[in-house]
C-alpha cells in the first residue's frame, strides 16, 4: 500500500504532530500495518491509548475514521449490511405483472460500518473496537474482511474494497480471541507509557497545566500504577487528574491535595483505599 | 543505536523454523509476511528486526517471552560478529504462562486403557451405592475407574442468561424482517406468515480451580475428571490449577482422553502435591481473569482443603473480588466429610463468608450435590432447603441422585 512515510521513525514524529506519542514498538507496528497492508490488532490494559492510534492516524492521513463498537449480540445487519426492507416491500407491491422488480439490488442495501470502510477502500481508517465484547460468533464474519477486504453478501455477491483501508482492531480480553482472526493481523500488546513519555502526553494533551505540575503527576501516576491495582490508571485519567489539579489551583502536588483529588484518577473504591493508605509513598510530600 | 544488518529470506525462514520448533504456530504467510516487512524498512538495524519480527511473528503476549528468547538465540552472536552487541531492550511486559501445556510438543501417547475401561465397566445399582458414599481418597484403582465413569455420567444442567443475539425461531418476541421479505415474495409482497426471532439463552461458563496440592491429590484427579467430561461435552468449561501459582489447563485438558490429560497435567503443572498458595492463587485469577468471561458471570468452583501458607486476608480478599464478579461460587472441601470437621482453618474461615455453596466433595454423592447446587433453582428438579448447604450439608443421602437413575440405564 502506498504510504507517506519512509520509517517508523518519520511516522513517530508525525503521530506526533497530531499529538499522539507513540513509542517504538507501536509506531513500528503501525508503520507495518500500513506498509503491508494488514489489519492491526491492539491489546492492552484499559486506558493504554489503542482506540486514540485509530483517531491519530484517520487525523494523520486525512481519511475518514469509521467505527465499530462491538457489543454482545452484533450482528451482519448492524456490522456489515441491511436491507432497505420497507422499501423492498413497496417495490414488490407496486411492480405490474409482466416485471417482477429486482429487489436485492444495490439501490435497496443499506451500508453498516464495515461495508461503508470497504467501499471507501483507503480513504477511511476502520477501527473495529473491543472485538473482545461481541461473541465469537461474530468473529467468524470478520475473517474474510480481514484477508481479502472483502465480503460476500449472497444476493450480490463479493464486494471488494478498491483498496485496503487501514483496519485497527483492539481488544480488552475479556474473551480469548479465535487464533484465525489472530493470524490474520499485525499482533501488538500496547503497554502504558513510561513516566517520561506521559510528562510529554501530558504536556500535549494538557497544555494549560503547569510543566512543574505535569511532571509531578506523571511521576505519581507511575507510582500509583506500580501499586497493583485491580484497574491501573490509564493516560486519559492522568490527564483528567492534572487537570482536576490545575483547576483546584495548586501549583506543586502534594499528598493531602492528592488524596483529595484521587476521584478523578482511580475508579474503584478498593483502589482508592489501597492508594489512600500508601499516599505517602507515592506523592513525595513537598518541603 | 546500531549498525545495518543485513537480513535474508534465508535468515527470514530459519528464524521463523527457529521459532516453530519453540511451538509458535507460524504459517508460511507470515514468513513472507516478516520478509517484507523488513523491506519495507530502510537500513535495518537489529533493533527494527526485533520489533518488525515480533508485530508480525507472534500474535499473543504469551509469545513474547519464547519470540525474545530466540530472538537473542539467532541474531545475538551475528551481532556480536558486527560488533555492535545491542540486544534489543525489550519492554517488560509481565507475562504469566497462559496455558500449561505451551511447553510440551503433544507426544502420542496411547489412550490408557483405563478409559475404555471405564466405559465398559459394569456397573451394578448395589456397587453404585457403595462407591457413591466412599471417600475418592479411600478407593483403590479399579474403584477410582468406575468411580471416573460415574462422574462422567453427572451432565449437570448448568444455568443459563439471556442471550443477546437474535436468530430465527418458531416462535419467539421480534419479527424476523428478512425472512418476512423472503416469505412475501412469492405472494407478491403480501406477508401471509410472520417469521419470528428469538435470542436463545446462552449458558454460563462453569469454571474450576482445583487445588493440587499434596492432601488433594485423589479429590483433585476427581474433579478434573468432571471437568474433562464436562468440556468434552461442549460446555463453556475453564479449569484452572492451583498450587504455589495458578495454571490454566483448559486447552491440556480438551486434547485427549482424561486420563492422558492427567499424565500431561502432572508433568506440565509444577506445583503438583506441593504446598499450597492459595491466596495469591486466588488473587491472580481475580488479577488476570477478573474480567474474562471464566470469571465474570460464570459459575465457580473452588476445591481445596482451606489449608493456605498465605496470610488469611489474602485469601479474604481475593475471595470476596471473585465472589463480586462471579455469578455463583461454590466451594469444595473434602475435609468437610468429615461430620467432625468444623471450618477453622484461617484461611477457610476468612474464605467462607464470600461463598454461595459449601460442600465436600469428597465423594461421589456430594459431587451430585455439586451438580444440584450449579443448577439454578427454578431449573432444579429436586428441591434442596431454602438456602443450599450454606454452611451445612443440606442432605447427605442423595438417595435418588441422577447417578443412580443413569448408571442403572447404563447397567441394564
Amino acid at each position: 500500500m502506498q504510504h507517506p512515510f519512509t520509517s517508523p521513525a518519520e511516522l513517530k514524529q508525525r503521530l506526533g504532530g497530531v499529538s499522539y506519542l507513540a513509542d517504538d514498538p507501536l509506531a513500528m507496528a503501525t508503520f507495518l500495518a500500513l506498509g503491508l497492508g494488514r489489519p492491526l490488532l491492539l491489546e492492552g490494559a484499559n486506558g493504554a491509548g489503542k482506540t486514540e492510534i485509530a483517531k491519530a492516524l484517520a487525523a494523520l492521513l486525512g481519511r475518514d475514521l469509521i467505527r465499530l463498537q462491538c457489543y454482545e449480540g452484533i450482528d451482519t445487519s448492524q456490522a456489515l449490511y441491511d436491507w432497505h426492507y420497507g422499501r423492498q416491500l413497496l417495490a414488490v407491491r407496486g411492480s405490474d405483472e409482466r416485471e417482477a422488480a429486482e429487489v436485492f439490488t444495490r439501490e435497496y442495501l443499506l451500508s453498516r460500518p464495515l461495508l461503508q470502510a470497504l467501499e471507501a477502500g483507503d480513504r477511511a481508517v476502520l477501527l473495529i473496537d473491543e472485538l473482545d465484547r461481541a461473541d465469537d460468533e461474530f468473529e467468524a464474519f470478520l475473517l474474510e474482511l480481514l484477508s481479502d477486504f472483502a465480503v460476500t453478501i449472497p444476493e450480490i455477491g463479493r464486494v471488494a474494497a478498491p483498496a485496503p483501508p487501514l483496519v485497527v482492531l483492539t481488544s480488552n480480553r475479556t474473551r480469548d480471541l479465535h487464533s484465525a482472526l489472530r493470524r490474520r493481523c499485525l499482533y501488538h500488546w500496547v503497554v502504558h507509557p513510561d513516566a517520561e513519555r506521559e510528562f510529554q502526553i501530558l504536556r500535549v494533551r494538557a497544555p494549560h497545566v503547569p510543566e512543574e505540575l505535569a511532571r509531578q503527576v506523571a511521576a505519581a501516576v507511575q507510582r500509583i500504577r506500580g501499586l497493583g491495582l485491580g484497574n491501573p490508571p490509564g493516560v486519559g485519567e492522568s490527564i483528567d487528574w492534572a487537570g482536576a489539579l490545575h483547576l483546584v489551583g495548586i501549583a506543586t502536588l502534594s499528598p493531602e491535595v492528592a488524596g483529595a483529588t484521587l476521584s478523578a484518577l482511580v475508579k474503584d473504591i478498593d483502589d482508592q483505599q489501597l492508594v489512600a493508605e500508601r499516599i505517602d509513598d507515592v506523592v513525595p510530600s513537598t518541603p | 543505536m546500531s549498525e545495518p544488518v543485513e537480513v535474508t529470506g534465508r535468515t527470514c525462514v530459519e528464524f521463523a523454523a527457529l521459532l516453530r520448533r519453540r511451538g509458535l504456530a507460524l504459517g508460511a504467510e507470515q514468513t513472507m509476511a516478516f520478509y517484507s516487512a523488513l523491506h519495507l524498512l530502510d537500513r535495518v538495524r537489529l533493533y527494527d528486526v526485533y520489533w518488525a519480527g515480533r508485530v508480525v511473528l507472534t500474535n499473543q503476549r504469551e509469545q513474547y517471552p519464547i519470540y525474545d528468547a530466540a530472538f537473542t538465540e539467532f541474531f545475538s552472536p551475528a551481532a556480536a560478529d558486527d560488533g555492535a552487541p545491542t540486544p534489543p531492550r525489550a519492554v517488560p511486559v509481565s507475562t504469566v504462562p497462559r496455558d500449561a501445556e505451551t511447553a510440551g510438543t503433544p507426544s502420542a501417547q496411547p489412550a490408557g486403557p483405563d478409559d475404555e475401561q471405564a466405559d465398559r465397566a459394569r456397573l451394578v445399582p448395589s456397587e453404585i451405592q457403595l462407591l457413591k458414599t466412599k471417600s475418592f481418597a479411600a478407593m483403590d484403582a479399579d474403584e477410582r475407574r468406575k468411580a471416573a465413569a460415574l462422574i462422567r455420567r453427572l451432565r449437570p444442567e448448568l444455568p443459563r442468561r439471556r442471550g443477546r443475539r437474535r436468530t430465527p425461531a418458531a416462535t419467539g418476541p421480534f419479527l424476523d424482517v428478512r425472512g418476512l421479505l423472503r416469505a412475501s415474495l412469492p405472494t407478491d409482497g403480501e406477508p401471509m406468515r410472520l417469521p419470528r426471532r428469538r435470542t436463545p439463552a446462552r449458558e454460563r461458563p462453569l469454571t474450576l480451580v482445583i487445588d493440587v496440592s499434596g492432601s488433594m491429590g485423589p479429590y483433585a484427579r476427581a474433579l478434573l475428571h468432571f471437568g474433562h467430561a464436562m468440556l468434552h461435552d461442549g460446555h463453556r468449561v475453564e479449569v484452572f490449577t492451583c498450587g504455589v501459582h495458578l495454571t490454566r489447563i483448559t486447552e491440556a485438558l480438551r486434547r485427549t482422553s482424561a486420563d492422558a490429560a492427567l499424565r500431561r497435567i502432572a508433568g506440565a503443572v509444577d506445583d503438583w502435591d506441593g504446598g499450597t498458595l492459595l491466596g495469591t492463587s486466588v488473587r491472580e485469577l481475580v488479577d488476570r481473569f477478573g474480567g474474562h468471561t471464566a470469571v465474570r458471570g460464570a459459575q465457580v468452583v473452588v476445591c481445596s482443603d482451606g489449608l493456605d501458607r498465605d496470610a488469611p486476608e489474602v485469601l479474604g480478599d481475593a475471595m470476596c473480588a471473585l465472589h463480586r464478579r462471579a455469578h455463583r461460587l461454590v466451594w469444595l472441601n473434602p475435609l468437610k466429610g468429615d461430620p467432625r470437621y468444623r471450618p477453622l482453618a484461617r484461611g477457610m474461615a476468612a474464605a467462607l463468608p464470600h461463598v454461595d455453596v459449601f460442600l465436600a466433595g469428597h465423594n461421589l454423592a456430594s459431587f451430585e450435590q455439586m451438580c444440584r447446587a450449579l443448577v439454578p433453582r427454578r431449573q432444579r428438579h429436586d428441591v434442596l432447603t431454602e438456602d443450599p448447604g450454606r454452611f451445612e450439608e443440606s442432605s447427605a443421602a442423595a438417595g435418588d441422585g441422577w447417578l443412580h437413575e443413569r448408571a442403572g440405564d447404563a447397567a441394564g
